[in-house]
């Protein structure tokens, strides 16, 4: 035996009948009786609790890492609702997967990620994969999280760490993250994957940059202060039409985002690593990774072609990386600014289905929207937003 | 770069044109964005409108649907459970509850939750599921008629609406209630939605979008409860008929059954009674003929001269006297060649029989009396050590050859009761009877009777035997009609069946009970009490019963019967009553003139002035009353004592009433001696 998979999704109103519906889909499809691990995606609409009970009860209460989305990712079909729920379950004597959680993100991020090192012991695995996490998207602190998860390992490199931020509605209120029983905020699920399997991963945004380059001229780790020794709020206004600056910033924020110019490791990837700003109050914006003075950046938006073409792309690096070997299973992690935002829903459902046949119209495919995602890049492990990680475990 | 927004492009491209042109260019530019935004904007909008449509048109597609399901529907909790589905799971509100009347004993006016969707807390959906409102309830009571609703926003705040809030945990709601025609509120129907997930929700607020599904979805629920409601008022009814009618089958069959069981019962009875009656019969017709046959007819030549007397089979008449020459005169005579001891025997057993044919019909005539419901009781003050007495003295006659000892225990005290002494004495030699009946020789019967104080106060009779005993599974059934412990056409007891029915309706009448304690092979005990009356709950000042002794000199004088002397007029016009009558009475001493015509009785009543008359109350052509009033005032004959013979207890009472004596047909013998009438004639003496 390699590896089983199986995905389910459900979109019934109720969490209870939701979670064991998916779960049960997932298992029948999969033909196991009870998984190794389990992985759980779920919209914001459900009460957590109860559904993440069905889950549990239904899968036999198998390990479960996962996270609150905006949306959830299936065969051929993309669910951006409020009442979506898909489960994907793994068996295998040849991939292992466990997860330890922590919370305290907004207090210690760092402090946070040394918890669950020190939990998951993953510098201890000779056959370490890689890492998939899910963290709180609105006070995620992405690189002291990083340098705790690895604070026994080489570097903060040594184990790809792939994943995203857990996300509501757009409405910035609430993510949740799931670890086995627990429904927890402010914390991160972090899973090991190990054993005798290969994974591929890639990642695409589809921002585009506008106007000249911006350098940042004052800032305190994630808090961008002054742009051109301009308030940074004045410099952002400049970029904005009359609607959007009278309107609600979490709505506005989609439009546009910071474009900073990706070191020379990354040129395989893109110019730029883009960086959205979930937040804004009088005197400066935040970006979900701190930042230095004297940071050049490009304001961007995101761009519709350039979105379809890179998911193309990339669906087309993985192929070509699997030499026609059919995944076993298929991650995929999407911003949230990359959905029904920007894309109307059947060009949506044929972006993915473009995407799913260029990998293999076989794999089993599940995938969340995020705030923001993890993957790494020219083997550094690095922060997205507006992008697609894409992960093919075979 | 890739590729750069208008906004951008239109700049740069702005900084190589001339100012003027440029100035125009750039207002085209910002026409043309204008319209192109104004025209994104009413694309978006038509688009969204189109989805709203969209969306609406499907829900109301699916009330119709949910319409014509409920219509199909009898079961209410069913509806209600579609009911809540459909709110939340359809209309995409997080929570609905529906509470109608409570169904329970002593709850009336009261709600209760019937079905409840959108709790996914265990806590939460117990603390719902038992919450309740009264429908005079203040918040309620505004909603008094149909299509009128209340609708709490989340930032609503008022007494009223806490309760439900804190109930229902809901922090917006719409309260619907569900009406009936006529009578008000049957339930309500409550949607909303927590704060913590009403964003994800259809919100609670007035407008079409959201009230006019609901307001459909309520009117319709109204109707089918409504409808259901009645349907099953009609079955519940449907169903009360049907168990009506299956326990008066039931009972019509158990009437059947006994109906059917007495007629098998009466049947038995009537093949008993024929044997019954038969056997005796058969000694009372039989034994005359058998001893006729000693008896013969001879011829007899009797002397004119002398009187000297001849027999001889060959005619004498023409030859003369022996002794003295006379002439011979022809006669016949009955002659009996038979054993005399033998005869008296049959006669016996011939009056035995007769005693024991008389039994049987006056169980029967008594049984029957009792069905009709026609036998009532003449209470008359009795002292217990005299029926006692009189029981006792009955049955040492009755019992004198069947050897079996009979012992009477009587209390200390004696008693005044009041009773109907002739039914009681019934009862008691009736289970004597039995008793004796059912004990074999030798054995021995106890008859007590004992008083019993406290707040009921009764005399308790028990006549126990060391008999056969009864089965404990029949001891209930025996005093039941023609029934008996063996009731097959082989038993060896015989009986009407009737005894122990009738005594027990005897005692009933005397508001008594009566009961049996019985064991098999080993004897039994019936029991039956008496109540006393008030005034008999001490012991009467009564003479103290005679002693044992005394009872020997009693035995005594009955040994030495006496004489009678004077006249004695009997008027019947039964031949063969009159011509027994004569031979009794000549034999206690007696003057004998019978007389069959009741128009010449009153002659020969006044003619001889008898010390007794004794007359038939049913003749033909005038009645023993009549005759009794022709001569009742006169003074020559007031001395006289008037025995009133009639089979018809009925008019006992009258014949009391009299002054006179009732003589019972068929005849009591005991009452027929110069004692008995000589007592009589005392007894008259003393009262004039």
């Amino acid at each position: 035996m390699s590896l089983i998979t199986g995905v389910g999704f459900s979109t019934h109103r109720n969490p209870r009948q939701a979670g064991m519906d998916a779960a049960k889909e997932a298992m029948e499809k999969a033909g196991i009786d009870k998984p190794d691990f389990v992985f759980l995606f779920a919209t914001v609409g459900y009460r957590q609790e109860p559904l993440l009970e069905a889950v549990r009860q239904t899968t036999g209460k198998a390990p479960l890492s996962g996270c609150s989305g905006e949306g959830i990712i299936i065969n051929g079909e993309v669910h951006e609702t409020n009442f979506g729920v898909v489960v994907s379950v793994v068996k295998s004597d040849e991939v292992f997967f466990s997860n330890a959680h922590a919370v305290g993100m907004s207090k210690d991020a760092d402090a946070m990620g040394r918890k669950i090192a020190d939990a998951l012991r993953h510098d201890e695995a000779d056959d370490a994969l890689a890492l998939i996490a899910f963290a709180d998207g609105l006070t995620l602190n992405f690189d002291a999280m990083l340098r705790g998860v690895m604070y026994k390992c080489e570097s903060v490199n040594a184990i790809p760490m792939l994943g995203g931020t857990a996300s509501d509605d757009w409405s910035f209120s609430a993510t949740y993250q799931y670890c086995n029983d627990t429904v927890f905020q402010d914390g991160a699920v972090v899973t090991l994957v190990r054993g005798e399997a290969e994974m591929y991963n890639g990642s695409r945004h589809g921002c585009v940059p506008i106007g000249d380059e911006r350098t940042v001229t004052k800032a305190e780790a994630n808090k961008i202060l002054e742009i051109d020794d301009r308030p940074a709020l004045e410099v952002i206004d400049e970029y904005l039409t009359a609607d959007e600056k009278q309107g609600d910033w979490s709505a506005t924020n989609v439009y546009l985002a910071i474009g900073v110019r990706a070191p020379e490791y990354m040129n395989k990837y893109d110019d730029y690593l883009i960086r959205f700003m979930p937040m804004r109050d009088n005197e400066a914006v935040y970006v979900p990774t701190e930042i230095e003075p004297g940071t050049k950046f490009y304001m961007t938006r995101r761009d519709h072609d350039k979105i379809s073409s890179g998911n193309q792309r990339l669906a087309e690096e993985i192929h070509e990386g699997l030499k026609g070997r059919v995944p076993r299973l298929m991650l995929q992690i999407e911003c949230i600014g990359r959905g029904k935002v920007i894309f109307e829903n059947t060009e949506k459902q044929q972006l993915l289905k473009n995407m799913q046949e260029a990998v293999s119209k076989e794999a089993n495919w599940f995938g969340l929207y995020t705030y923001g995602e993890f993957g790494p890049v020219g083997g550094v492990n690095s922060f997205h937003n507006y992008s697609l990680i894409l992960t093919a475990i075979v | 770069m890739e590729k750069f927004t208008l906004k951008t492009n239109v700049l740069e491209e702005g900084k190589k044109a001339p100012d003027k042109d440029a100035d125009s260019l750039r207002n085209e530019n910002q026409n043309l964005r204008n319209q192109v935004r104004l025209l994104m904007a009413a694309e978006s909008k038509l688009y969204t409108l189109q989805e709203h449509l969209n969306q609406q048109q499907q829900i109301y597609a699916k009330l119709a649907e949910l319409g014509r399901k409920l219509n199909t529907l009898l079961n209410v909790d069913e509806i209600c459970k579609i009911l809540v589905n459909f709110v939340v799971y359809e209309l995409n509100f997080e929570r609905c509850v529906v509470l109608l009347e409570s169904k329970r004993p002593g709850e009336a006016g009261k709600l209760r939750v019937n079905s409840c969707e959108g709790y996914y807390d265990d806590a939460e959906m117990d603390a719902v599921m038992n919450a309740e409102f009264q429908v005079e309830s203040p918040v309620l009571a505004e909603l008094g008629d149909e299509g009128t609703h209340l609708c709490v926003k989340e930032d609503h705040s008022c007494d009223k609406c806490a309760i439900i809030r804190e109930v229902f945990f809901l922090d917006e709601f719409f309260l619907f209630p569900l009406t009936r025609k006529e009578e008000g509120i049957s339930g309500c129907i409550l949607v909303g939605n927590s704060k913590r997930q009403a964003r994800y929700q259809t919100r609670v607020d007035s407008g079409d979008d959201t009230l006019v599904p609901l307001t459909s979805l309520v009117r319709q629920a109204s109707i089918t409860l409504a409808n259901v409601n009645s349907y099953n008022a009609l079955e519940d009814e449907r169903a009360r008929l049907d168990i009506m009618v299956a326990e008066r089958t039931q009972e019509l069959s158990r009437a059947l059954d006994s109906a059917n069981e007495a007629v098998r019962l009466k049947g038995e009875f009537l093949a008993k009674m024929s044997h019954e009656l038969r056997t005796p019969l058969n000694s009372i017709v039989n034994v005359p003929a058998a001893l006729a046959a000693d008896y013969r007819e001879v011829d007899v030549y009797v002397c004119s001269g002398c009187s000297a007397e001849f027999q001889s089979d060959t005619d004498e008449s023409e030859t003369p006297c022996p002794e003295c020459g006379e002439k011979l005169e022809r006669q016949m005579m009955t002659i009996c060649e038979g054993d005399p001891a033998e005869h008296l025997s049959f006669l016996n057993l011939v009056k035995q029989q007769g005693t024991h044919l008389l039994s049987l019909v006056e169980d029967v005539l008594n049984f029957s009396k009792m069905e009709s419901g026609k036998i009532t009781l003449n209470y008359e003050a009795v002292g217990l050590y005299h029926l006692l007495g009189e029981v006792e003295q009955t049955m040492r006659l009755s019992i004198r050859d069947s050897a079996r000892c009979i012992r009477y225990f009587r209390p200390e005290h004696d008693v005044e009761l009041v009773v109907d002494e002739t039914k009681l004495k019934q009862v008691l030699i009736n289970l004597i009877n039995n008793a004796v009946k059912f004990t074999r020789h030798g054995g021995e019967i106890d008859v007590h009777a004992t008083l019993s104080g406290g707040i009921d106060p009764h005399v308790r009779f028990q006549v126990r035997d060391d008999g056969i005993g009864i089965p404990y599974n029949q001891q209930e059934i025996i005093f039941e009609s023609f029934r008996q412990v063996d009731g097959s056409s082989t038993r060896v007891h015989g009986g009407t069946g009737l005894g122990l029915s009738i005594a027990r309706q005897l005692v009933d009448l005397h508001g008594g009970q009566i009961s049996v304690q019985s064991e098999l092979g080993k004897g039994s005990r019936f029991i039956f009490d008496i109540p006393l009356h008030p005034a008999q709950r001490f012991p009467s000042k009564a003479p103290l019963p005679p002693k044992p002794e005394d009872l020997k000199d009693e035995l005594a004088e009955i040994d030495c019967p006496v004489k009678g002397s004077g006249t004695v007029v009997v008027v019947d016009n039964d031949s063969s009553l009159l011509a027994v009558a004569r031979k009794i009475l000549q034999r206690e001493g007696y003057t004998v003139i019978c007389v069959q015509d009741p128009t010449e009785a009153v002659a020969v009543v006044h003619r001889e002035q008898p010390k007794i008359l004794i007359l038939d109350v049913q003749m033909p052509g005038m009645d023993g009353f009549a005759v009794y009033e022709e001569f009742r005032k006169s003074k020559a004959l007031r001395e006289m004592v008037v025995l009133f013979s009639t089979g018809d207890e009925s008019e006992k009472e009258k014949v009391l009433s009299l002054g006179e004596v009732w003589l019972g047909k068929p005849w009591n013998t005991g009452i027929m001696t110069a004692e008995a009438l000589e007592r009589y004639c005392e007894d008259r003496r003393f009262r004039i």
